[in-house]
């Protein structure tokens, strides 16, 4: 029994169908893989390195309005993007913790990291690591987060956030985006709930 | 990427992936259908027996839908019962890759050799035409050997920490 015949041009097309299905493919695994969160680069991708207990209720998906303004009191520093973020956000929170500001810790417990000045020249990004305002505190900036709509994403940071694919379609502002954190006794993180700017 | 990414990641992998795939399929057997054109092969008969693979994925896919749906219900209501609970790691992940593929031969050995279970797989074979629409030629019933063949796995008992 023979094979079938085949066509020479066909055989041809054929076979650089093949290799283009697996270049393309391998294409759309990588560029998903090192796809940068916009407008940081892939470096800036990196997930940060505290470790939270994951939310018992499902990620919260819906936008919400923040009426108010809301003006957060801590140290601040700019993270440059094409850097390692995850050692800088690291650095910044032990400054923070090694601060004064550490010690009036609200009864809440509630610490807020906030992402502003986003600066697409030099890739830069200013962090500012504090609590919602009660006074003034000599040394420390105020950062304020805007009203408008925000997008929580329960147990991600921001920059994990970013990298969340059902979140390319949603219309990021990337004017001020923030994380609030609640923290133990013990200093600990107990859950963490990042909020991205919306159109 | 941390653990949640990376199981986004196999997520995307798993269905737009496949789902490119099934694009290229449809070129691919353009392609065996212009060869078979080309080479005075080509006639009604192989074009309908080519037509009916294609077809058996209609109903295929609906059961699937359904029996699949089902399928992560038994599974999760299984995972409940099962005291030990495994973290999603790179080793975990790893052995996760090779159950997967070593139960997918278990069953095709079984689907081939077990009489019941080759009632379901047979049409996958009964085509005389071999093309790339044959390798999607499947019964209502082969995704129900499927959830069976799977179940073991779900005794991993993986958990996201």
């Amino acid at each position: 029994m023979s094979l079938p015949k085949r066509n020479g041009l066909i055989r041809v097309v054929y076979g650089l169908s093949m290799i283009g299905m697996f270049v393309f493919l391998g294409n759309e695994a990588v560029s998903y893989a090192s796809e940068p969160p916009a407008p940081a680069k892939a470096k800036a991708a990196e997930p940060v390195a505290r470790s939270v207990a994951p939310e018992t209720t499902a990620p919260n998906t819906l936008p919400i309005k923040q009426n108010k303004l809301l003006k957060v009191q801590g140290i601040s520093t700019v993270l440059n993007l094409d850097g390692d973020v995850e050692a800088q956000i690291n650095q910044h929170w032990l400054a923070f913790a090694e601060s004064k500001l550490a010690n009036s810790l609200p009864q809440s417990r509630e610490v807020y990291a906030v992402y502003s000045d986003y600066d697409n020249k030099r890739n830069s990004v200013s962090l500012t690591l504090g609590f919602a305002k009660q006074g003034s505190v000599v040394g420390t900036v105020t950062a304020t987060i805007d009203t408008g709509l925000y997008l929580p994403v329960s147990g991600k940071t921001v920059l994990e956030s970013w990298q969340k694919p059902d979140l390319s379609a949603q219309s990021l502002r990337y004017e001020t985006d923030y994380e609030r954190w609640v923290l133990d006794k013990n200093y600990q993180p107990v859950r963490v709930t990042a909020h991205l700017g919306l159109r | 990427m941390n653990e949640s990414l990376w199981l986004e990641y196999i997520e995307f992998m798993s269905f737009s992936i496949y789902d490119w795939v099934l694009v290229f399929a449809f070129l691919f057997l353009g392609l065996e259908l212009l060869n078979e054109v080309f080479t005075r092969r080509f006639s009604g008969e192989r074009f309908l027996e080519t037509l009916s693979s294609m077809l058996t994925q209609v109903p295929y896919y609906f059961t699937e839908f359904v029996i699949f749906g089902g399928a992560v219900y038994l599974y999760f209501t299984v995972y409940e019962f099962i005291p030990w609970k495994q973290p999603v790691n790179g080793y975990t992940a790893l052995l996760v890759l090779m159950l997967a593929d070593l139960t997918y031969y278990i069953e095709h050995y079984a689907i081939h050799r077990i009489r019941l279970f080759w009632l379901a797989h047979s049409v996958h074979h009964s085509s005389g035409v071999y093309n790339t629409a044959t390798a999607f030629r499947f019964s209502l019933f082969d995704p129900v050997v499927s959830v069976l063949f799977h179940l073991p796995l779900v005794l991993m008992a993986l958990t996201r920490s």
